[in-house]
């Protein structure tokens, strides 16, 4: 039984289509990647299987179990981080994460420390004088402590400095490890990149696309630049599958590289000694462009 | 049941300066406004021969110079409505459009906790700090009215107050209920706040004017305030049909909000 299963799910906004027909089915232990721009659905499609909204047409199901009749049930087994976090700023977090525990019926006062602890977070602070990462910290151990079979994360990273980044990542991995399902919203593909085994790409509201990353990466581009050891001509690249736009100064080679990287590297070998490389992440326009020549195509 | 507590206590401690300030404030206005009545009754009384009824209609009190009449007109008749109203309305505000306009309605309505839990929460804490400014000017006037010699008696108010603190608490809850609807309704504070002060001061106005019309007279009963002011609850006790009005009015305007809530899309 998928854990997230939507059929035709829609929703509309007066003349504004902001989730179309969307057909999703995420499975048990896997981590999904929604990867999307800026007004591209995400947000609202969360907020459909969360049933902080209702679908006009279609429906969502959870475990199983109906979104929005079943939708306490299902939200007792969910952790949830918003993309927009807001608490109250008069509690400290401590007393925020108690009152949450109130409110389920849970007393998560040791597993909460223990996150605290590998986030980095300050439990004693009041909300109100946290900077927005901090408040991040705080969404992420309410969404975690209780340690939920599902966890719907609504672009996770924000405000996060890179090591926290890190540590959040490691302890997405643990709960998979140990059965739990993550939802990652986000329109980043680096961050989606390091946990998401399977990547839904959503845009003006249709899924376009679902995929494992390494998939969509093959057939995606991204700008790879040598640093060589000696000039080269151009000429050595001339040719190679997958490889365009290449550009030589000097010494120095950049190209924008389709799939596998191993010819275009090869072929630099073969010239010089490769000093240093550099590769910028697959262009999220890209992979959406990709996709639509795909469509177009067929 | 016991979520809905969780919520309305956490509701509550956020508008605590509000509701203090107010219970303050309330406190303190009745108070003066009793130590000044006997210095007052005298003029009070040749002041109150010549009054318009229109006017009278709308302070609440035929017999301006007695001080049950004086305490109507002043306390219950316009001071104790404009705080009880105005707490009801804030903390309505606040609740359910305040959790929405802040974004902390995503969090909440997530937590296993269902809509019409969240609804029975906002409307517990409303009804709380209608009871406590409520409360607070009860036990001010039996006070106040014992140290100023007012000689009110003492029974009645007691009665009255038990059986609807002088039905000023069902007036709050009722506005309450009504703010609670909109804002279930809408989740938009300037909507809780502008349709629940219309309902609030078009009542009043209602109950006041409209009796200056043979034609229109009839309409003030369709008023919030007819059933809370019409009787002149601090002079002739609580009329118990009007107090079931009230109850209506919470009742329904409460079960409609659960409804409303239970069916629209939150923010």
């Amino acid at each position: 039984m998928p854990v997230i299963e939507t059929r035709g799910l829609t929703k509309r906004f007066g003349s504004v289509t902001a989730v179309d027909t969307l057909d999703l089915r995420v499975e048990p232990g896997e981590v999904f990647g929604f990867l999307g721009p800026n007004g591209a659905g995400k947000s609202t499609t969360i907020r459909l299987l969360l049933d902080l909204i209702r679908p006009t047409s279609g429906v969502a199901r959870l475990f199983g179990l109906d979104s929005r009749a079943d939708a306490p049930a299902i939200h007792r087994r969910i952790g949830f981080v918003p993309s927009e976090v807001a608490m109250p700023r008069d509690l400290t977090a401590d007393r925020y994460l108690a009152y949450r525990d109130d409110l389920r019926r849970l007393d998560t006062a040791t597993a909460r420390h223990a996150l605290a602890e590998r986030l980095g977070a300050e439990l004693g602070r009041r909300i109100g004088d946290m900077s927005t990462g901090n408040r991040q910290k705080i969404a992420l151990i309410q969404a975690l402590a209780h340690d939920p079979e599902l966890v719907i994360l609504d672009e996770p990273s924000r405000g996060l400095d890179p090591l926290v980044q890190y540590a959040l990542h490691e302890l997405l991995r643990e709960r998979v490890d140990r059965g739990a399902t993550v939802f990652l919203s986000s329109h980043s593909i680096a961050e989606v990149d390091r946990t998401a085994t399977r990547v839904g790409i959503i845009r003006d509201g249709c899924l376009i696309a679902v995929e494992s990353l390494a998939e969509i990466k093959a057939r995606t581009s991204r700008t790879i630049e040598l640093d060589l050891s000696g000039p080269v001509e151009a000429a050595v690249f001339a040719g190679l599958p997958g490889v365009t736009d290449v550009t030589v100064v000097g010494s120095r080679v950049s190209a924008r590289v389709r799939g596998s990287a191993d010819g275009f590297l090869r072929a630099a070998l073969g010239a010089a000694e490769v000093r240093s490389v550099r590769s910028a992440d697959a262009d999220l326009e890209d992979v959406f462009l990709h996709f639509y020549r795909g469509e177009a195509d067929t | 049941m016991r979520v809905s507590l969780v919520i309305a206590r956490r509701l509550l401690a956020e508008r605590r300066l509000l509701i203090g300030g107010v219970s303050v404030g309330a406190a303190l206005t009745l108070a003066l406004q009793m130590a000044m009545y006997p210095s007052l009754r005298d003029s009070l009384g040749e002041m109150s021969e010549g009054l318009p009824d229109a006017f009278v209609q709308l302070i609440g009190s035929s017999e301006f110079a007695s001080p049950e009449g004086f305490l109507q007109a002043e306390a219950y008749g316009t001071m104790g409505p404009i705080l009880i109203v105005l707490v009801a309305i804030s903390m309505a505000s606040s609740s359910l459009p305040g959790a929405e306009a802040s974004g902390r309605m995503a969090m909440l309505a997530t937590s296993a906790v269902s809509r019409r839990a969240i609804l029975a929460g906002a409307a517990s804490a409303v009804a709380a700090a209608v009871s406590v400014v409520a409360g607070v000017y009860w036990v001010t006037t039996l006070v106040g009215s014992s140290v100023a010699g007012l000689d009110i008696a003492v029974a009645r108010l007691a009665v009255g107050q038990l059986v609807g603190r002088e039905v000023l608490w069902l007036l709050g809850l009722s506005v309450g209920a009504v703010a609670v609807l909109v804002g279930a309704a809408t989740g938009a504070r300037g909507a809780t706040v502008g349709v629940s002060a219309t309902v609030a001061v078009g009542s009043f106005l209602v109950y006041g004017l409209l009796p200056l019309s043979d034609r229109f007279a009839w309409g003030r009963g369709v008023s919030l305030w007819y059933p809370y002011a019409a009787n002149e609850p601090l002079v002739r006790g609580v009329d118990p049909v009007h107090v079931l009005i009230l109850l209506g009015v919470i009742a329904a305007a409460t079960v409609a909000g659960l409804l409303v809530f239970d069916r629209r899309d939150l923010r």
